[in-house]
């Protein structure tokens, strides 16, 4: 076989370039610490690489949702048990007031602290996390959602938030509530005591949320058990007088009058142990009805308790009665309050669940990225040196090769 | 009689020259292409004396070259293929790079995208919230604009690259055809005077680089004269004639040219032919890896603004007002074609999900429109007039003043990643929340609960309306008051569905009472919901492309895949082919590279003959000598 002078060279400069090119390409991937410096080095692999940091990232997402979300679930928490521990306080009055033992003085003195408590209450209930957000006022949550107002002589709240309950992403599939409904914690607090107005602004008038303030008489009637109560004011505009009529014959026939009187804006009007309140300027013929509800809302409770020690004109036993229902309302607002955490607590296991699966994916997804993108440095060096004594035994062979020629011996 | 002093001549001169071809072969032993030459010795014809022979020395009777025809061929179609993969694996590299930069690509911005999304759906009434994922929305457009702006350069350097080949093409075809003309010059007496190795030595360089830029085919004529054809047949150089390509902008879109020729009888573009050499790999690099890859990744930009619109509009803002637009982006892209006369197209993208990479090209036939894409689906209107939906596009065509014949092109995502731009820029306008909310009057005696409810037609004029659904006594159905139309007397059902104004909810529970009541209204004040931020948080991990299998992230790794496999071919097939080239090299080498050491015994063989035949001469004359003594 022939060889041309060329060929030695070329053969050598190929082998030089060739060795160079896998050196540097080694050295690029130990000194970035990545074998993927660009996608077509292995493009499944980078495919690969791309969706898992999207997994990755949309992980580390969650986890930090988890943390947003376990954070206001705490303070939501930490709120309830603030309220617990004022519902317990009212309790305790509760069970003092209950007492023949106590005078007028001494169930005003207790009224001052209902009246504290009442106070602070609200201001729990209006309570808002550190992003500003009013924490039971649902999706409403830049206004304050428990206002006091009065109606009349009647003086109640108003709630001006929603039941709507904000949800956070915990994973793929799965969200979890991070709102406790303040309708239902504040103003569903189930009683035999619950009225409903059906409406409560007729012709310009409007009528407060009426209130038992005697629950004796109320309980008591004839018909109490069979039928449900219900009754309707008719305000006469003529005569200016109102009459309130026994719609169910809870007390007497069906249809019977049960009170009277000459109608004043903003008095009270009280019949069979209710008391309620309207106020406006009469324009027509009006009529209100009012039945008997599931539920009362937390701070009627207290109002009608403070209402009732102040209350010098009920007797002893009418007294004595409140209390009692006091007693059994505070109970069933602590079974709301209950409810709310045990909901968090069990919203709380899901987090600590989420979080550890999450990071135990994280963990997996990061070992498969490193195994696809990440050089390994062991093999790599063992490699390079390799690369290194093939190159500098093809720059000896080359010297020798090259070194001798016929010229040499031609003198 | 021949005597020694001529045949000493003979030797001597012929030895001359053998040592002057020797030199040639030295002086030349690194020129590109030369193929070592050879001086052929003969005896000159001998002199009859009588029934004696006498011979009459020696002469060199020619140069022929050491030269192997096919591996010449080979080396030039090795030549065309390997700069073909080199010449594409390097311009697919180029999209390789801008695609997979940790810190430029788009993966990383699209996961900052969503967890600024999400972000929101944690603090929905936080303005920091919402300008920060307005902010990282414009950071995300921006990076598509870069890489459009990189594409759109990757793509003019193409073109200017194809240009400059083809004007090499035609100079090189010009430099064969001049080595052809002197192959066949001829003297006085019509012998051809330069039939030398060198040239044709020349000659083959200039093939080799020819093939270097495009696959060609060489046919040897008389006298040495060779003509040059490629694609299917079209000549280059018919022998003393040359023809040459040009470039002009491709008819049906002015970005891009085309390749034409015009020589006696093929005329026109002959793009499709051309597969192999440096103009091969940018053609092919152009339709097959720059097109699909940017119309991708336009795809994945109107994808983006599509989905998050429609959620968008679907939601309700801080104002209580129905979503709007979060991004826009340019409508598809039209090219009326040269030589219209009247007619015109619109295109608008209606279903992200039916959308494919493909361009389009739409025909006036007379009475219809067929439309056909670049994969070869197809489809037509059959009227004059109207609107085609075809693979999540809306064709607008129309006839007015077209004749048959006439065609638009339609690239429908082409402009979609440069053009992709937030429109909105009020972070109270972000549209976080759902636009309705539920609710259940405490004064309700039954159990039946209601959910927070769905929109389903976010058009619908009633949507915002307060409806109150009440129950009637007895609670067997229940009024729809203020569904538009009225529903009254709906029977109850555990678990049911009520639709109305746009919306839908679920009644659950199994003792309703009559006076019941609940409401749907509008959801305005509600700037604590985030159902609406949820909703486009959960579209990144929702299957949309192709029909519904492919997330942003899975449809943007299937680009990388894309260009990572044809670089990587590429890559692979330049390895091969340089492989091949380089034996194909060698083994020309082995047949015409000069060697020294060869070279030098023939200089020593060489000089020896040429001493031998002086001392002849010396001898001729010491016998010429010793006869004029003799006679002195």
């Amino acid at each position: 076989m022939r060889i041309s002078s060329n060929q030695i060279f070329l053969q050598g400069v190929e082998a030089f370039g060739n060795q160079q090119v896998k050196i540097a390409r080694l050295q690029e991937q130990i000194s970035t610490g990545t074998k993927l410096t660009r996608p077509s080095d292995d493009p499944l692999a980078s495919t690969k690489v791309v969706e898992l940091e999207q997994l990755v990232g949309e992980q580390e997402q969650y986890q930090r949702n988890i943390s947003l979300a376990e954070q206001r679930l705490r303070l939501q928490e930490g709120t309830l048990q603030g309220i617990s521990n004022i519902m317990q306080r009212i309790r305790e009055l509760a069970i003092q007031a209950n007492s023949s033992a106590n005078s007028q003085t001494s169930w005003n003195a207790i009224a001052a602290e209902v009246r504290e408590r009442y106070e602070e209450l609200i201001s729990a209930a209006n309570t808002i996390d550190p992003n500003g957000d009013f924490l039971f006022a649902g999706f409403q949550n830049q206004s304050q959602p428990f206002t006091q107002v009065a109606t009349g002589t009647i003086e109640h709240i108003a709630f001006s938030g929603d039941e709507g309950q904000r949800q956070i992403q915990v994973s793929r599939s799965r969200q979890v509530n991070v709102d406790i409904n303040g309708k239902d914690l504040f103003l569903r607090v189930a009683s035999p005591l619950g009225l409903n107005e059906d409406n409560t602004t007729v012709n310009g008038l409007t009528i407060a949320p009426s209130r038992v303030f005697d629950q004796q008489t109320y309980l008591n009637q004839a018909n109490f058990s069979t039928v449900s109560a219900e009754y309707r004011i008719d305000i006469n505009f003529a005569a200016g007088t109102y009459n309130v009529v026994d719609v169910n014959g809870v007390d007497g026939p069906v249809g019977g009058s049960v009170g009277a009187g000459t109608y004043v804006a903003g008095e009270s009007i009280e019949f069979n142990g209710i008391r309620t309140s309207i106020t406006g300027t009469l324009v027509a013929d009006t009529s209100f009805t009012i039945s008997q509800g599931l539920y009362r809302d937390v701070f009627d409770v207290l109002n009608g308790f403070e209402e009732t020690l102040r209350d010098s004109g009920l007797s002893g036993d009418q007294k004595a009665a409140n209390f009692g229902q006091t007693l059994a309302d505070i109970d069933s607002a602590f079974g709301q309050i209950l409810d709310a955490r045990t909901a968090i607590g069990g919203r709380l296991n899901v987090l600590e669940t989420q979080l550890s699966d999450s990071e135990a994916y994280v963990l997996a997804s990061r070992d498969v990225l490193s195994e696809l993108r990440d050089t390994d440095l062991a093999e790599a060096i063992s490699q390079l040196s390799l690369d290194q004594t093939i190159l500098e035994a093809a720059q000896g062979v080359f010297s020798r090769i090259t070194r001798s020629t016929l010229f040499d011996f031609l003198r | 009689m021949p005597d020694l002093l001529n045949i000493g001549t003979t030797g001597l001169l012929t030895y001359q020259r053998a040592l002057s071809t020797t030199s040639h072969n030295i002086a030349n032993v690194n020129t590109d292409g030369f193929s070592r030459q050879r001086s052929e010795i003969q005896a000159n014809s001998p002199t009859f004396k009588g029934d004696l022979i006498f011979g009459n020395g020696s002469r060199v009777a020619s140069i022929s070259r050491a030269y192997d025809n096919l591996l010449t061929r080979e080396l030039r179609d090795n030549q065309a293929s390997f700069s073909r993969a080199e010449v594409f694996s390097q311009l697919a590299s180029t999209i390789d790079d801008v695609l997979a930069d940790p810190q430029g690509g788009l993966s990383p911005q699209i996961i900052e995208f969503f967890a600024a999304v999400q972000d929101v759906a944690e603090d929905p009434a936080s303005t920091t919230a919402r300008n920060t994922m307005i902010d990282i929305a414009d950071v995300l457009t921006n990076r598509l604009t870069n890489f459009d702006l990189r594409f759109q350069n990757i793509e003019e350097n193409t073109t200017q690259q194809i240009r400059d080949v083809v004007g090499e093409i035609n100079s090189l075809v010009e430099g064969i055809r001049d080595i052809n003309l002197a192959l066949q010059d001829t003297n006085g007496a019509g012998i051809l005077t330069k039939q030398s190795a060198d040239l044709l030595d020349r000659r083959d360089v200039l093939l080799t680089q020819l093939s270097e830029r495009v696959d060609i085919t060489v046919v040897n004529e008389e006298q040495n004269v060779i003509s040059v054809f490629i694609g299917n047949g079209q000549a280059l150089l018919n022998g003393n004639n040359a023809f040459t390509l040009g470039t002009q902008n491709d008819p049906t879109d002015p970005t891009r040219d085309i390749i034409t020729y015009s020589g006696l009888i093929a005329q026109g573009d002959i793009s499709d032919q051309i597969s192999q050499g440096e103009l091969g790999a940018l053609l092919r690099f152009r339709d097959g890896v720059l097109d699909p890859t940017r119309n991708r990744i336009g795809r994945l930009a109107v994808g983006l603004a599509e989905t998050i619109n429609a959620q968008m509009r679907d939601g309700m803002d801080l104002n209580g007002n129905l979503g709007t637009d979060f991004f826009s982006y340019q409508a598809p892209v039209v090219y009326n074609n040269l030589g219209n006369t009247g007619g015109s197209v619109t295109a608008a993208i209606t279903d992200v999900t039916a959308l494919t990479i493909d361009d389009y090209s739409a025909t006036y036939n007379g009475a219809s429109w067929p439309v056909t894409s670049t994969s070869g689906t197809s489809a037509t209107l059959a009227a004059a007039s109207g609107n085609l939906a075809f693979e999540g596009i809306t064709f607008a065509l129309d006839n007015t003043g077209a004749a048959i014949g006439d065609s638009f092109t339609i690239r429908p995502t082409l402009a979609a990643t440069r053009s992709l731009s937030v429109v909105m820029t009020d972070p109270d306008l972000v549209a976080a929340a759902a636009p309705i909310r539920t609710d259940t009057s405490l004064n309700n005696l039954g159990d039946v609960t209601i959910s927070p409810g769905r929109v389903t037609d976010v058009t619908n004029a009633d949507l915002l309306t307060t409806v109150t659904i009440r129950f009637n006594d007895p609670p067997t159905d229940f009024d729809v008051v203020g569904a538009n139309p009225a529903q009254n007397g709906v029977a109850y059902t555990n678990n049911m569905t009520v639709s109305a104004n746009g919306w839908e909810i679920t009644l659950s529970g199994v003792s309703p009472q009559g006076g019941d009541e609940f409401t749907i209204e509008s959801n305005a004040g509600g700037q604590g919901d985030n159902r609406n931020m949820l909703l486009i948080g959960a579209l990144d991990s929702t299957n949309i492309f192709d029909g519904g299998t492919a997330t942003y992230q899975e449809d943007y790794a299937t680009a990388i895949g894309f260009v990572a496999r044809q670089t990587q071919a590429a890559i692979i097939d330049s390895e091969a082919s340089e492989a091949l080239l380089i034996q194909t090299r060698e083994q020309r080498l082995t047949v015409s590279g000069v060697n020294l050491d060869e070279e030098a015994a023939d200089l020593v063989r060489y000089q020896q003959a040429y001493e031998a035949n002086a001392r002849v001469i010396a001898v001729a004359q010491t016998i010429f000598d010793t006869l004029i003594n003799s006679t002195r």
